[in-house]
């Protein structure tokens, strides 16, 4: 679902199991929108929401994830290896000192949440097993699997080199952390069930050495085998900077499905996906949707004349977040097809 | 500064006195901005013996002039009012006493001290205060050759109030004096006013100002490396046992 602030995933198990990836709200809503749905749904994430994870630590998939993990006591939590170390708490704690900036906020609640109540986070590295469901039935095997495919040791290490840089010193002013390069940090997800498989691409981007990027998550994903997926969350909301044609070959089947989650946010040339994207993307796959219209033109904030023409003069340009939000659900049975519902303002590409 | 303000500024002004004639000659009056002095207070100089009126000029309305009026040693007749805030040294504006007809210019005169009689010292009046009309805070998320990028939350202002927006604004926009504090995460706040006139054209102003917060504090520090050395430790275990694979 998304965009409205940020994206997130909510899948179903089976058996009343719950997990969330990431989490964003509604504009102008307080709770998050997955925990919104889940009690839409009529369950309680306290004990249905087995599992919740970060895929990285970035405003628009991290937004109220600590009320998620207060909200989902018997939940583990999962997240990127590299932010459980001491560099990154540290980081999150000396930027949350003073400004009310609610980005290193929100994932040092998640974290203190856990600390406090004696939960112990679950590290994801590439090719780690994050949850693993058997079948009652020993001849049928596992039920369904999540694994992780990134981020790489590679990755692990240039993000500890460049948060070193970024934890202040004693006399320097306060100031606002922003995210630099999380997102070769984050965790692209597979996912398998007995019958069909899925892939989410976080916002893993494609870089040209090998063990970065998707070319470390293509040569993961076959050191271990994984089948080919029928149905993908679209990387890092339709990109170009994310296309990897090794994803498309190696990853997915021919002409998946695929859903683009856009980018709410930014001005200019920063709101993917742009209709070129939208285009190429549409051409791999067999069917495409995305949660909500977009524009690669900014929105124009509702603001008085004066204040437009104002900014204007001084060649300051703004855009306004996103506020429409959609819901593309699919669910299936075993043995049959994937049944898409569309809610709010999600649409299929023609 | 990002500014629509009008260099022009046109301001009502009435010298009177040697003092004045020095002002009168300035070539920068004309860029003196505002209104002041009242007309009892030019009667009353003309009255006095050993003062020689000079020209002056104005547009003033009448109404306006008769407000109460002091005398600012040295330079010239002064509203009391709306004065002192904007004048250049805020000292000089203090000194005013009551005025005395019977005292002779020189008297008047030679009694200021010299820095109140400094040709530079003019009051700057605007008629209008400015209104501020929208107002965000914002921090940097990207610096670029000519831009940077910002995250905006509307403080106030219609349709400005509560609202998250994206920006792209010019570098030039950050004065000088904010140079230090210009870093990515570094917050500010963007103003825009709303400025009249005496001709009732209304002109805006818009203004970033980036915040002179505190630093951060070696003991600030030392406590928050602490409580993340704790939970890293605490969070260590699992790190281990699903290193192997393990759920």
């Amino acid at each position: 679902m998304g965009p409205g602030f940020g994206e997130c995933i909510v899948i179903h198990l089976g058996e009343d199991e719950w997990i969330i990836v990431d989490s964003c709200s509604e504009s102008g809503q307080i709770v998050p929108a997955p925990l919104s749905y889940i009690r839409a749904l009529g369950r309680k994430p306290s004990t249905a929401v087995q599992m919740v994870v970060a895929t990285h630590w970035d405003q628009d998939h991290v937004k109220g994830i600590g009320d998620i993990i207060e909200a989902c006591h018997s939940a583990k939590f999962v997240c990127a290896s590299v932010f459980l170390k001491e560099e990154f708490q540290t980081y999150i704690e000396v930027m949350s000192i003073g400004t009310q900036d609610r980005g290193a906020k929100d994932i040092l609640k998640a974290f203190n949440a856990l600390h406090n109540s004696g939960r112990i986070p679950m590290p994801a590295m590439a090719g780690s097993i994050l949850l693993r469901r058997v079948s009652d039935l020993a001849a049928q095997g596992v039920r369904a699997e999540l694994r992780a495919l990134s981020p790489s040791d590679r990755e692990f290490q240039l993000f500890l080199q460049e948060l070193g840089s970024e934890i202040p010193a004693v006399r320097q002013a306060l100031r606002v952390a922003v995210a630099r390069t999380p997102n070769l940090a984050s965790v692209v997800l597979a996912l398998q069930w007995e019958d069909c498989d899925v892939l989410l691409g976080a916002d893993m981007e494609r870089r040209a050495e090998l063990d970065r990027g998707w070319n470390a998550v293509v040569t993961k994903a076959q050191d271990l085998g994984l089948r080919k997926s029928g149905l993908v969350k679209i990387p890092h909301h339709g990109s170009v900077t994310a296309h990897h044609d090794g994803m498309w070959n190696m990853l997915l089947v021919k002409e998946p499905t695929a859903t683009i989650v856009p980018f709410g946010k930014g001005v200019g040339a920063s709101r993917p996906p742009t209709d070129r994207d939208v285009a190429r993307i549409r051409s791999k796959s067999s069917e495409l949707f995305i949660t909500a219209p977009h524009s690669t033109k900014p929105i124009p904030p509702a603001q008085d004349p004066g204040v437009t023409r104002s900014l204007r003069d001084g060649g300051i340009r703004t855009a306004a977040l996103s506020k429409t939000m959609g819901l593309v659900r699919f669910r299936r049975t075993a043995g049959n097809k994937w049944a898409k519902t569309l809610l709010g303002a999600a649409f299929q590409v023609p | 500064m990002t500014s629509s303000e009008n260099n022009d500024l046109r301001g009502d002004v009435l010298t009177g006195g040697h003092a004045s004639n020095a002002l009168q000659s300035d070539s920068s009056l004309s860029s003196v901005y505002g209104n002041y002095v009242s007309s009892a207070f030019i009667d009353s100089m003309s009255s006095a013996e050993a003062f020689r009126p000079v020209t002056f000029w104005t547009n003033f309305k009448p109404a306006i002039i008769s407000a109460n009026t002091n005398v600012v040693y040295g330079s010239y007749g002064s509203l009391d009012y709306n004065v002192a805030p904007l004048f250049p040294t805020p000292h000089i504006s203090d000194r005013t006493v009551p005025f005395d007809p019977y005292l002779s210019f020189d008297e008047l005169f030679y009694l200021s001290e010299p820095q109140a009689r400094r040709k530079k010292a003019r009051t700057r009046v605007p008629q209008h205060s400015p209104q501020l009309i929208a107002e965000w805070e914002g921090y940097v998320t990207k610096i670029e050759t000519q831009t940077f990028q910002a995250r905006l939350r509307g403080v106030r202002g219609k349709g400005v109030e509560g609202e998250v927006e994206d920006a792209v604004i010019p570098i030039r926009e950050v004065g000088r004096r904010d140079n230090p504090q210009f870093a990515i995460g570094a917050l500010f706040r963007l103003c825009i006013s709303e400025l009249g006139s005496s001709d009732e054209e209304v002109q805006t102003s818009t203004k970033i100002v980036f915040r002179r917060l505190p630093a951060y504090r070696r003991e600030d520090l030392e406590a928050a490396r602490e409580r993340a050395l704790a939970r890293a430790h605490a969070f260590r275990l699992d790190y281990r046992r699903t290193a192997s694979g393990s759920e």
